[in-house]
């Protein structure tokens, strides 16, 4: 009786030395009669490739691994030979983990080059605004009136008073500004467009506004000092035919 | 018969204010001014609202509503200009989110492409009509659930022209800000008629939603749809459920998507502003003239050709010896016809005024179409690349969920049709004995 036993756990041993077997783990119905028997520890996890391979009996033949699910698990988990169901799903979880890494470092690097262009754009503005509100802006009283309507600059909804963050922290280099957006540029002072007024452009015609509209975007100050001059030149011009 | 002095008097005065009127009319006296319209208030949130009642919003950028068998010529006369309406479907769309957000209602608010699906609620829209004098949208608002809360209702606006005065002025307040106001208020009156249980149902629909379309396998079956054809929670997962806890860390990112793409509509809005803004009221002073123009070049043929006609047909009234009739009956006609004439040129003159306008505006709208164009281009291109970029790692996010969810629960079906437990004792041993 002992020898049939025997054989069948010769023949096992060196199927799964031969590396034939593959099937995720099923509990051993040998493993408490292996006992001494030496069975190396991936036998514990296909005992019943072994089986089938040993025995040849359709009966206890497993059915194939599921085509799609369990193959692309394989292929997410990279699931080695001897990896238990834990050691494939820690895989896989790190993958995650590495893969949400991967993305936010490539989200930070957008949101720093959104919040530079913002930046840059509103001290360019900032400097025209100064230059501006040098000139004979009388008739601004609707910009106070309209402020409170004005929608608010910051493209990210995160007030903490009306909006508390819904979701868990973002990156907060999204909100990134830089210290020269706090600071007016002085890219007017010392050269001269402080002495000179400049005049109202709400009866501009098409060049006057477009000589306005390109002083007040220049951010060399040479440049910036000599189109206003244009400016001027061109209205004094318009205004005494 | 003979006739009386008064009725003499009467036709030469008839034809005396004719002459007059079209002589008026020539002088330009017939004008309209347009006067700044009263302010629409944003309703303000109150109070604070709940989190979990506090509704994210987003809004897509409106379609352009160009006709798409007109040609060039004919998009020219109805004021459309192709890349101009491209480029104001995006500020549109950022000119309501900071309303929206403005007014404290609302939780996030960005504007983001129509693959952002999976939201709370959705404004979506069309332009009917955009120019400097006039705006028409029509707008959609939908929450998760598919429910309905403003269905393709048209929305339209004269500008403030207050707006128009300074650039100060355009920067502090949007000219059509009323219109954007009456979409706000819409919305938030939609949105308290609904019971605060229908708002918390929304966001867990929506939460639930996103879920279903990254981990379909694990995430399935939590949502129904009820007979209205609305979507409901049938049931929550678990609290610890491990899949919906790695499911939220994704939806993480799809909101840090989001708002990266509403960063890059935001600066392609700031970027345009002061352009557009000109642009508008350049747009409204021509339009204005041009149909100041039309109407005057109206009044003055049509009254010019009518004193002309009346000095020349009606007929003599005056006895051929009565003088005094026969001069002012004279200078009737001769003041009807000169007058009726110069009214008539002058009227015809007024049609050409009108063409420069038209002319010039058009001008003015190649100049900033061709400024505008490369900046849609280059927002259009960075959102494609990231929402692309996203779109490709949630295939593989799915992948990774799918392989977690069966490894967590064995795998699906098959665990269920395999053959019976292996016994005590090897069949081939069996066998072989």
């Amino acid at each position: 009786m002992r020898t049939p036993l025997n054989c069948f756990l010769l023949v096992s041993a060196l199927l799964i030395g031969a590396g034939c077997a593959s099937s995720p783990s099923v509990p051993s119905a040998t493993r408490g009669q292996e006992g001494g028997a030496g069975a190396a520890p991936p036998a514990q996890a296909q005992p019943a490739t072994a089986r089938t391979g040993a025995a040849a009996d359709p009966a206890s033949g497993g059915p194939a691994p599921a085509g799609g699910g369990p193959g692309e698990a394989s292929a997410a988990g990279a699931s080695g030979p001897g990896q238990t169901s834990e050691e494939r799903r820690a895989a896989i979880d790190k993958r995650l983990d590495d893969s949400l890494g991967s993305f936010d470092a490539e989200l930070r690097t957008e949101q720093q080059r959104v919040a530079q262009e913002r930046d840059a754009r509103r001290a360019a503005a900032a400097g025209s605004a100064a230059a501006e509100g040098r000139g004979a802006d009388k008739s601004g009283d609707s910009a106070g009136t309209a402020a409170t309507e004005a929608p608010p600059e910051d493209t990210d909804s995160s007030a903490p008073g009306r909006h508390p963050g819904r979701h868990k922290p973002r990156d907060p280099s999204g909100d990134l500004k830089s210290e020269k957006a706090g600071k007016k540029p002085d890219d007017n002072a010392g050269n001269g467009a402080s002495a000179r007024e400049i005049p109202d452009g709400s009866d501009d015609d098409v060049v006057a506004r477009r000589l306005r509209q390109a002083a007040q975007q220049e951010t060399d100050p040479e440049l910036k000092e000599k189109l206003w001059q244009e400016y001027i030149d061109y209205k004094k011009n318009a205004q005494g035919k | 018969m003979r006739t009386t002095d008064t009725q003499r008097w009467g036709m030469g005065r008839a034809l005396a204010v004719l002459g007059c009127a079209a002589l008026l009319a020539a002088g330009g006296c017939v004008m309209q001014e347009s006067k700044p319209l009263p302010k629409l208030n944003l309703v303000q949130a109150d109070r604070q609202i709940p989190q979990d009642e506090l509704l994210d919003v987003v809004v897509h950028p409106l379609d352009a509503g160009i006709p798409p068998n007109l040609d060039a010529k004919a998009l020219d006369k109805q004021r459309i200009n192709p890349d101009i309406r491209k480029a104001e479907s995006r500020y549109m769309a950022t000119q309501l989110r900071g309303t929206l957000e403005s007014s404290g209602q609302w939780g996030a608010v960005r504007v983001a492409p129509e693959s952002a699906q999976f939201i709370d609620v959705l404004v979506s829209g069309r332009i009917l009509e955009s120019t400097g004098a006039k705006l028409a949208l029509e707008i959609t608002v939908k929450d998760s659930t598919g429910r309905v809360w403003i269905d393709a209702r048209h929305y339209q606006s004269p500008p403030d022209t207050g707006s128009y005065k300074t650039d100060a002025a355009l920067k502090a307040r949007d000219p059509f800000q009323n219109l954007y106001s009456a979409i706000a208020n819409d919305m938030v009156a939609a949105r308290d008629a609904l019971p605060a249980g229908e708002r918390r149902d929304i966001r867990r629909v929506t939460q639930l939603a996103f879920a279903g379309d990254l981990a379909p396998a694990a995430m399935s079956g939590y949502l129904a749809k009820d007979p209205k054809g609305l979507v409901r929670v049938a049931r929550l997962p678990a609290t610890d459920d491990p899949i919906a806890t790695r499911v939220e860390r994704i939806r993480q990112r799809d909101a840090t998507v989001i708002d990266t793409v509403n960063g890059y509509y935001a600066n392609f809005s700031d970027q345009m502003s002061l352009s557009y803004g000109q642009w508008r009221r350049a747009s409204f002073e021509e339009i204005e003239k041009e149909q100041r123009a039309l109407n005057q070049a109206r009044t003055r043929t049509y009254l010019g050709a009518a004193a002309v006609l009346a000095s020349v047909l009606v007929p003599n009234q005056c006895s051929p010896y009565d003088y005094n009739c026969q001069r002012v009956q004279s200078a009737a006609r001769y003041g009807g016809a000169i007058g009726g004439t110069a009214a008539f040129l002058s009227g015809l003159k007024k049609y050409a005024d009108a063409k420069v306008h038209a002319q010039a505006l058009k001008e003015m709208s190649e100049t900033f179409q061709s400024e505008v164009a490369p900046q849609v281009i280059d927002v259009e291109g960075r959102t494609l690349r990231l929402t692309g970029t996203a779109e490709e790692q949630y295939r593989q996010w799915r992948t990774m969920l799918h392989a977690l969810y069966l490894e967590e629960n064995g795998t699906p079906v098959q665990v269920q049709t395999e053959a019976a437990p292996v016994p005590s004792e090897p069949v081939a041993v069996d066998a072989a004995h």
